[in-house]
């Protein structure tokens, strides 16, 4: 936590100037230039918004002064134009975890009041822009049942992920599928776990974990012959294939390791829904790794954990087998 | 595609312009290119050239005398013809490029291993104790394979099928073709990336054992080099840009090497014939037959 020069008080990175005495936050100038990071939802922000994109709240606590005066000149962006909904009414935001995906707000005391909620279809078999209305308590989505259903597309299940609508808040439960469902990362970077399997474009892909290291060799002291090991950091991603198949297995070596379409360590080609630099792995030196968004145009999707829940804010991206949907959450 | 010539000994085709053949280094040149030596160096001087080409030093023109003498007497007779009443020798390649100390093949065998047999390769960790067994039979020689650890390749020359499970050398990669596992066919197909329908895959073998890399393979050509293809290792400086060529059919793999500096390897899964100007990879030790 930074200090203000003049006074000492607490400040920090999204503030133009200290709340306390009104001196001037110089590490503003970045946050202008490289844009903020939301304090309530981690949600990463254009310079010069001034309330998040994603969950609304204001961005800075003093008013805007000179120094914020070259944020403000930058244009807003586009979301910060449209009607805001109202902010939500947020007793105690919890910073997420810093190793872990903020998996859920802390559940909003408003009982009985279920959320006017739709899903809107970003692309998939339906054509985009149609809307879903999520009604009751319970909504199931799949091929076959329920109010979401997307019947010609054979990756899902009949039954493969449930919408709860509960106290205020929209959650998705998976139904343990074989084919999962998919959440957009948002501004947060996800840990990824040997098997962690993660969408960018249309292309899905599997972090494998750690090369293993070699078995003992024979007893007779030859040594096996092959391609040199990579020295450092060396992981396996794999690419999977529509049905569970594996595809191309890439052996990378940290710390980075950038996902695109061009010029990237793991270059995937030609694919409309993928940005030339998509995403990056940042493989710790104990062998973790966790998967970033580097500003892709359709984001990077990672996978929930089976049976798992997941509470869904607005403008929260989900992908259901071929199909990339975009929750919309009202206030109640 | 510049004019070919063959080589007297092996018949590898080899560019006009090449003093000596790429396969089994026969010098190319008609002796009597060669018929004048420098008087201070002791160089060969080509043709007419006025001077030597390594010292600089004046070369007086050839007399015909001189040009005689360095012809060989009578009619000359091909190459292939002069090797045919000689045994074939077991040359094993130094990493410098080299020839070493030539080991005469006959129909007794030779085994080449690392500790045991008649020719010993006692520095390379990669080749087993007792690794391959090479002898002359009836015009050809036959290479064997003795249960080594990591096989025993033979440098391609001409377009080869492979099934699943062959191995391939090139570079400082061994590859390995398997076939293209099949999903289970029950039930929902869970979503992911197009398949485009592979058929194959080329798995890299990793030193000291495990795999690596893995690379799907479509039914056509694909290309295999440093620069671009299918089958791509940017890092492998010893892998030529374009390098092979891997033809994929329903249940066969062509290999056709393209030219590359170090030669594409296939690993023998019987005992194989050779013939003079072919060559043999065990661990890092390559040996040339010859005659």
């Amino acid at each position: 936590m930074l200090a203000c020069k003049t006074c000492g008080a607490a400040v920090d990175l999204t503030m133009s100037a200290c709340p306390s005495c009104g001196a001037g936050v110089p590490l503003a100038r970045i946050a202008a230039l490289i844009g903020i990071a939301c304090r309530i939802c981690d949600a990463y922000n254009d310079p010069g918004a001034e309330a998040c994109v994603a969950c609304g709240e204001p961005l800075g606590l003093a008013p805007p002064t000179g120094e914020a005066g070259m944020a403000a000149s930058a244009p807003p962006p586009p979301a910060a134009q449209g009607p805001k909904p109202p902010p939500i009414d947020e007793p105690a935001p919890q910073p997420p975890a810093a190793d872990e995906v903020p998996v859920l707000h802390p559940v909003r005391k408003a009982p009985g009041a279920a959320p006017a909620a739709r899903l809107m279809v970003e692309r998939g078999d339906a054509p985009a822009g149609t809307v879903f209305r999520l009604e009751g308590e319970i909504v199931p989505a799949g091929r076959a049942q329920g109010p979401i259903h997307f019947p010609r597309d054979t990756s899902l299940e009949p039954h493969h992920a449930t919408f709860l609508l509960r106290d205020g808040a929209v959650v998705l439960h998976d139904e343990q599928a074989p084919g999962g469902v998919y959440v957009r990362l948002r501004g947060t970077a996800a840990v990824l776990r040997p098997g962690s399997q993660f969408a960018v474009g249309d292309r899905l892909l599997r972090f494998a974990g750690p090369l293993p290291p070699p078995p003992p060799p024979p007893a007779d002291g030859t040594r096996s012959l092959g391609a040199p090991r990579p020295e450092g950091r060396a992981v396996l991603v794999e690419e999977c294939l529509e049905g569970g198949a594996t595809g191309r297995v890439y052996l990378r070596v940290g710390p980075s390791i950038t996902i695109g379409r061009a010029g990237c360590s793991i270059t995937l080609g030609e694919d409309p829904y993928l940005s030339q630099a998509h995403a990056e792995i940042l493989v710790e030196a104990d062998g973790s790794a966790k998967l970033h968004d580097l500003g892709s145009s359709n984001g990077t999707f990672v996978r929930l954990p089976p049976a798992s829940d997941r509470e869904l804010r607005d403008g929260d991206g989900l992908r259901l087998g071929r199909q990339v949907l975009r929750v919309e959450v009202a206030g109640p | 595609m510049p004019p070919l010539s063959p080589c007297p000994r092996c018949g590898h085709p080899n560019e006009l312009a090449s003093a000596s053949c790429k396969i089994c280094e026969q010098p190319l040149r008609a002796p009597t290119a060669f018929a004048r030596r420098c008087g201070m160096c002791g160089a060969p001087v080509e043709g007419s050239q006025p001077f030597c080409g390594r010292c600089g030093q004046p070369v007086a023109p050839a007399s015909p005398r001189a040009l005689l003498k360095g012809m060989p007497r009578g009619a000359p007779e091909p190459a292939v013809a002069q090797g045919l009443d000689r045994p074939f020798r077991l040359v094993p390649m130094r990493h410098d490029g080299m020839a070493g100390a030539p080991h005469a093949l006959g129909p007794e065998g030779l085994v080449c291993g690392r500790t045991q047999g008649e020719v010993l390769v006692p520095d390379d960790a990669g080749v087993s104790p007792r690794h391959a067994l090479f002898s002359s039979r009836a015009e050809a020689v036959v290479v064997e394979d003795l249960g080594s650890l990591n096989g025993t390749f033979v440098r391609l020359r001409a377009p080869r099928a492979l099934a699943s499970g062959d191995e391939i050398r090139l570079g400082r990669q061994r590859l390995r073709i398997e076939p293209h596992p099949k999903p289970a066919a029950a039930g929902a197909r869970p979503w992911g990336s197009v398949d485009p329908g592979y058929r194959v895959r080329i798995v890299q073998i990793l030193e000291d054992g495990g795999t690596g890399e893995s690379f799907p393979l479509r039914a056509g050509e694909n290309a295999v080099g440093r620069e671009a293809g299918a089958v791509c290792f940017p890092l492998d400086r010893y892998v030529s840009a374009r390098h092979a060529r891997l033809d994929v059919s329903d249940t066969t793999v062509w290999v056709t090497d393209l030219g590359s500096s170090n030669g594409t390897f296939v690993r023998i899964t019987e005992p194989t014939t050779l013939g003079a100007g072919d060559q043999v990879f065990i661990g890092m030790q390559l040996l040339r037959i010859d005659r």
